[in-house]
């Protein structure tokens, strides 16, 4: 695999919300809008760099008996840099974001990439993995929140986009069966693209 | 028996280095956070009381710790006095008992016939959407003006707050935490 693939590979095929569906908590709980949901997916994807340069380092020192939980005092004491580190200087996202920093610990996105990618590879590639994961990431919640934001509270980045009120916005987006909804249609959306994409490959073939 | 000392050993020298790590970045970001929530309190305490003068908050005689065990989830309480020196009322600290994440902070500002002028958060983990909702006016506003709180607690058994519909432990929380600052009050602030 070239690194341009290993990189993509994180946003699509193996999309970790929409394929994998993995780390969904705060794909469910952070959006509610767009900002909070880039700030997540920043926070996320600094973690799992940091995470899978670390592991990819000290895999060959690490014990197979004991991976897991020297993966997890890892994990736990880099979120708890980035815990600090934003709420020292990024306080209003950090208040915003709130309990969802903390429980990075237990997503198990950066856990699994840990597990399968970092604790296999070298450090290069596991941080072009971890870069792909995390945007691949990013992109997925922030779709995700825009469509809850539009819909819900009729805002985009806090910005009235809705012109001359043309609908009111339903506020259940918002509220936690919205995330459901959403991610519901959004996942049916892209089952459908890509049985149509394997159906035409088996055609040609 | 030798090879389970040795992953012992490897754990503990991660965690002791993880330990050390965190004691580093620790260093450098006590200071900004300590700054930070200053500020959020300073603007609380101005969101409540336009018209303190701003400079008494530096004041250390100003801010006064709570420790009495009736009242646990009182942290401290603020003298608001205004430019010319008069006492305008006080904003207690509340750690709000039994908030859905167990760490809202609420700011309970008291004038000095002991009525409600207004509620400021100060940390609000609450469920976006659902319990952060008690941060809207709306809400807020049952509250002004009140010098008790039984009347809420009746509406929220009922459900007449609209704004905060399932969001009961969060509403709730605020309400005792009013309810306790005023109780607070009344008993050692009101005639002083």
């Amino acid at each position: 695999m070239t690194k341009k693939q290993n990189l993509l590979k994180g946003i699509f095929q193996e999309n970790p919300v929409f394929v994998l569906i993995l780390g969904m908590c705060p794909v469910l709980g952070v959006t509610t809008s767009l900002l909070n949901a880039l700030g997540m997916g920043a926070a996320f994807t600094v973690v799992l760099i940091l995470s899978n340069i670390l592991i990819s380092l000290i895999r060959k020192l690490i014990p197979n008996d004991i991976r897991i939980p020297a993966y997890i005092v890892v994990i736990a004491t880099l979120v708890t840099i980035v815990d600090m580190v934003m709420n020292a200087f990024t306080f209003s996202l950090y208040e915003e974001l709130g309990i969802f920093i903390p429980l990075i610990v237990v997503n198990c996105v950066v856990l699994g990439r840990a597990e399968a990618y970092a604790s296999k590879n070298g450090v290069v590639d596991s941080a072009i993995d971890a870069l792909g994961m995390g945007l691949g990431y990013t992109i997925a919640i922030a779709i995700v929140a825009s469509i809850r934001e539009i819909l819900g509270s009729g805002e985009l980045l806090g910005f009235n986009i809705i012109p001359f009120n043309l609908f009111e916005p339903a506020t259940i987006f918002i509220l936690a069966p919205g995330a459901f909804i959403t991610l519901g249609f959004l996942l049916a959306l892209i089952n459908v693209i890509v049985a149509k994409r394997n159906k035409k490959t088996v055609e040609n073939k | 028996m030798k090879k389970y000392i040795q992953l012992v050993l490897i754990l503990f020298i991660i965690s002791a280095f993880s330990g050390l790590i965190l004691g580093v970045v620790n260093e450098f970001t006590a200071e900004p956070i300590k700054a930070a929530n200053a500020e959020k309190l300073s603007k609380g305490i101005k969101e409540i009381f336009p018209n303190i003068d701003p400079l008494s908050l530096n004041d250390a005689n100003n801010t006064v710790s709570i420790v009495d065990e009736d009242y646990e989830e009182l942290k401290e309480y603020y003298i608001i006095k205004d430019t010319a020196g008069n006492l305008l009322g006080y904003a207690v600290k509340v750690l709000a008992p039994g908030s859905y994440n167990g760490k809202l902070t609420v700011l309970v500002g008291i004038n000095t016939e002991g009525k409600v002028v207004g509620l400021s958060y100060l940390a609000l983990g609450e469920t976006p959407g659902v319990g952060s909702r008690v941060e809207e006016p709306d809400f807020i506003n049952y509250f002004l003006n009140i010098t008790d709180t039984s009347h809420i607690a009746k509406l929220l058994i009922d459900k007449d707050i609209d704004s905060v519909s399932g969001a009961t432990f969060s509403s709730t929380a605020v309400k005792n935490s009013v309810q306790s600052a005023l109780d607070y009050f009344n008993a050692n602030l009101k005639n002083k």
